[in-house]
């Protein structure tokens, strides 16, 4: 009977260790080698550095160790595995409303999910509304626009994808002339580079210069001004996944703990998502933030 | 039911105003009536029979220029049109009406009209156009606030329509929080326009959608569905719906969302509401994939794809027309253009001929005024010229004027300083040219004798022989004694039969041999006329001048001439025909005048004395 016991105890824990916590992730973002280039060894419970060690943008990283981070102090103490799975699957956030999938590595943005919220939970913001800024990136070699001015702005033409909506909503709000091209990023770039526009938006670099290599060429953002996403990121978890209450109340709780000790804008700051460069920069599409309630 | 009600108030109108109509014209507020009538009606459900009306009455309205009930009928049609996807005839009916607007400088028309204006082309997605319309818009209820006293009322209402119509632009423009911050009614106190308060609550609460707040959009939903507009306003009760079943989407109550969604949908099905049933295909597509039934799911799906791919053909097929008529319109324009540079040009023609009469004009008058210049000058400077002609006679004639006047002055003092008897200078010359005389007689050895000679004895003369004879002994006797003067030597005739003989650079004992030749002439000499011959002397008296006494100063001449005068006493005295002078020594005398006066005697020569 002793025996017995023992040898449920031992199943039990083994069954427990071979029920890791399942994220779905993106497989063509290539991250369990950038995951592991950034990781260097350290648990990911005891990353308190996010400086990037690799160029390109980085917040992928970021948040699936914010992700793992929160639900640890959350409560929430199982192996995270990572699963990749087709941009198509996640993106429509079928699976995740089928409870087919738990949660999602990377955050998404809210209006993405508006009409969502009666099949997904959606976390705090982790990237909250107007903290997300984007350069205008131009061909290094096309010095003219290098300095172009807010005046200047209104002559410029940028390639930007109507399916990113974001990103969509804040150059319309500017009043730069827009081509909408529904294809690969890398095709964008490239007609930046053959002038058949003259610069798209882009995530702020995080290099020194904040100059963008792509493939030998180099981009630089238009300096002094930036534009904001106009939107918020949120980690969502199914709520017609069995496990799906309670790995979301891990979830939030853990990202109010890290909100309270300042990781997450740490987090965001050190990695350059939040780009200290740029800080005094002027914000084209300010008038989409959420006006402060008059006193 | 609603609209029959309403078709028939308006037949009736139209009935009772028609007999009216045959002889005068229908009045203002009658037409203004049933166009608010046509307007309510065709704003519910965009009814195509009411368009023959709404002709009819802009015809009305034409026809007692009413003006402002025209451009309504335009802004209704061209709202109606562009229901029916006729975009191109709509913007032309709107662009109308703002004309009229901008023709009657009537603000609130204006600013109805741009609105109209944004919304279509909002409805195009042109939203940088449509800006600049709502932009007009805020602009031109300014200058309406700058008159509140006018339209206070219209003002405000057109201020919550462009509230409403920036807000539903910044909504389209994915701008949400911008749209919840525009779309409020605070601060505006506007009555008597339910549909459009409703309209901008449905709007604000679809961007509070939006930004996933369900939980606040659906009491500003509660707070609509108690208005009557949504009984009367098909399109207002599609929207409505359309939210409420978004709520319920984003709340999760999906069998509610398809509840309400459903018999709105439904509704769309015999109307041009292609936008909402689109929203509400694609909301039930998300309510039936979240409950898991995607094979309706999917249809809808496909439905909302099938929707919304006609409704953008209609856009782009608009978009096609507008962008061929905007180049037929710069083609006319471009037309208009040339026609305008050929006016212009001839224009310029025009002006250019008339400036060449101006200034032909312009010369003649400057020529006339040269012309008078030149007279004036001439006659100015003839006048100068006879003017300096006369001034230089009358210079002429004053200088020999001067010159007369010069010589009759020199003849005067000649006459003056000389006596007419005699010829010879008198007393009055000697006075006046007595210091010029004396001026070079600074020392004894340079002096200058004073000798006065007096005929002895002319009064007998006078007596005897009467005062022509005296007179001719005169002139002898000057004449006599002038011929005996050396050339320097000056004789004057002091006064009756008395003379003054002045001798410069002469001493006394130069003077004593000139003297006693004068008085030995006189004395030989035979006076009178040949018939009456007479002899007669004179006596002498003489002094030196400059004569100075122990004090050192000089005599005066006048002094000098005393004892000149005082030696000729002294002659007379004793016994006349003599000559006494002066001779001091060459030392000053120790003496005054007055003393050398008394002892004369001691310092005198005299002829008696020679003689003896």
């Amino acid at each position: 009977m002793k025996f017995l016991v023992l040898l449920l105890l031992v199943v039990s824990q083994c069954a427990k260790a071979h029920n890791p916590l399942i994220v779905d992730i993106i497989s063509s973002e290539n991250f369990s080698e950038r995951y592991q280039a950034f990781l260097q060894g350290r648990s990911v419970l005891d990353v308190t550095d996010f400086r990037p060690t690799t160029q390109g943008s980085h917040i992928e990283i970021i948040e699936m160790v914010l992700l793992q981070q929160a639900l640890f102090l959350g409560g929430e103490t199982r192996e995270v595995v990572f699963n990749p799975k087709p941009s198509v699957n996640i993106l429509e956030f079928t699976d995740m409303i089928a409870g087919e999938s738990l949660i999602l590595a990377r955050t998404v943005w809210h209006e993405d999910v508006i009409n969502y919220r009666g099949s997904v939970y959606v976390s705090d913001p982790v990237v909250k509304f107007g903290e997300y800024e984007a350069g205008i990136y131009v061909a290094k070699r096309n010095q003219a626009l290098h300095q172009t001015t807010q005046d200047g702005l209104e002559q410029l033409t940028l390639v930007a994808n109507p399916r990113w909506r974001v990103d969509w909503h804040a150059l319309t709000n500017s009043k730069m002339n827009l081509v909408s091209f529904i294809g690969p990023w890398e095709s964008m770039l490239n007609m930046v580079e053959t002038d058949i526009v003259d610069g798209m938006l882009v995530n702020f670099s995080v290099s020194e210069s904040l100059q963008l290599a792509f493939e030998g060429r180099d981009y630089v953002p238009i300096e002094g001004v930036k534009m904001v996403l106009p939107d918020s990121r949120h980690f969502i978890v199914s709520k017609r996944h069995p496990e799906g209450a309670q790995i979301f109340a891990a979830l939030n709780r853990g990202l109010k703990e890290l909100r309270r000790r300042g990781v997450i804008r740490k987090a965001l700051t050190e990695s350059g998502f939040i780009n200290r460069k740029v800080r005094d920069w002027t914000v084209i599409n300010r008038a989409m933030l959420p006006q402060e309630p008059k006193p | 039911m609603m609209r029959i009600a309403m078709l028939a108030s308006w037949l009736l109108c139209m009935a009772l105003t028609a007999p009216a109509t045959a002889t005068e014209l229908a009045s203002p507020s009658a037409l203004e009536k049933s166009l608010a009538e046509l307007n309510e009606a065709l704003k519910s459900d965009f009814d195509l029979s009411l368009l023959p009306e709404l002709r009819a009455l802009r015809r009305d309205a034409q026809a007692i220029d009413a003006l402002e009930i025209v451009a309504q009928t335009l802004l209704l049609e061209g709202q109606v049109r562009k229901q029916y996807g006729d975009y191109q005839q709509s913007l032309v009916l709107h662009n109308d009406a703002l004309q009229l607007a901008i023709q009657r400088k009537d603000l609130a028309l204006m600013a109805q009209s741009r609105l109209a204006i944004a919304r279509l082309e909002m409805d195009l997605e042109r939203y940088n156009y449509a800006q600049r319309s709502l932009d007009d818009v805020h602009q031109l209820i300014e200058q309406l606030n700058n008159h509140p006293q006018k339209t206070p009322y219209v003002a405000q209402q057109l201020l919550l329509q462009h509230r409403l119509w920036q807000g539903y632009l910044y909504v389209l423009l994915g701008s949400y929080h911008q749209a919840v911050a525009t779309l409020r009614t605070d601060g505006l106190v506007v009555t008597g326009t339910p549909e459009l308060h409703d309209t901008l609550l449905l709007a604000r609460a679809w961007a509070l959608l939006k930004l996933g707040r369900y939980q606040q959009a659906q009491p500003i939903l509660n707070q609509v569905a108690q208005s009557t507009m949504l009984v009367r306003n098909q399109r207002m009760r599609l929207r409505f719906k359309l939210l409420q079943s978004m709520v319920w989407l984003q709340s999760g109550d999906f069998q509610q969302t398809l509840d309400t969604a459903m018999p709105a949908l439904m509704e769309t099905f015999a109307t041009r509401f292609l936008d909402e049933q689109a929203e509400l295909q694609f909301v039930m597509s998300n309510a039936y994939v979240q409950m898991g039934d995607y094979q309706q799911a999917h249809l809808y799906l496909k439905r909302y794809a099938l929707t919304k791919d006609a409704l953008n053909f209609q856009k782009r097929n608009n978009k096609l027309l507008q962008l061929e008529s905007q180049y037929a319109l710069a083609t006319q324009k471009q037309q208009l253009s040339l026609l305008e540079k050929d006016n212009a040009l001839q224009a310029q023609e025009i002006f250019r001929h008339q400036q060449i009469l101006e200034n032909t004009r312009l010369a003649q008058q400057r020529g006339a005024l040269l012309l008078i210049l030149a007279v004036a000058l001439l006659g100015f400077l003839y006048w100068r010229w006879q003017n300096k002609r006369y001034l230089s006679l009358l210079e002429e004639e004053v200088k020999q004027r001067t010159a007369e006047l010069d010589e009759r002055n020199r003849q005067l003092q000649a006459l003056s300083y000389s006596d007419s008897l005699t010829g010879l200078h008198n007393r009055h010359y000697f006075f006046s040219e007595a210091d010029k005389l004396l001026a070079h007689t600074h020392s004894a050895s340079q002096s200058t004798i004073f000798c006065l000679i007096d005929i002895d004895h002319f009064k007998q003369i006078n007596d005897s022989y009467g005062h022509a004879v005296g007179d001719q002994v005169l002139q002898q006797f000057a004449q006599l004694v002038r011929l005996q003067l050396r050339e320097q030597d000056v004789l004057i005739r002091w006064g009756g039969e008395e003379f003054l003989l002045v001798m410069p650079d002469t001493d006394v004992s130069q003077a004593q041999p000139l003297i006693e030749r004068i008085r030995h002439v006189v004395m030989q000499a035979l006076f009178g006329s040949d018939a009456q011959r007479l002899m007669c002397t004179c006596s002498l008296g003489f002094a030196p001048y400059p004569l100075r006494l122990s004090n050192g100063q000089p005599l005066d001449w006048e002094q000098v001439l005393e004892l000149a005068d005082n030696c000729l006493y002294q002659a007379k005295h004793g016994g006349r025909d003599a000559w006494v002078g002066l001779n001091p020594p060459a030392q000053p005398l120790a003496m005054s005048f007055e003393q050398l006066q008394q002892n004369m005697e001691a310092f005198t020569v005299s002829s008696t004395q020679l003689a003896g």
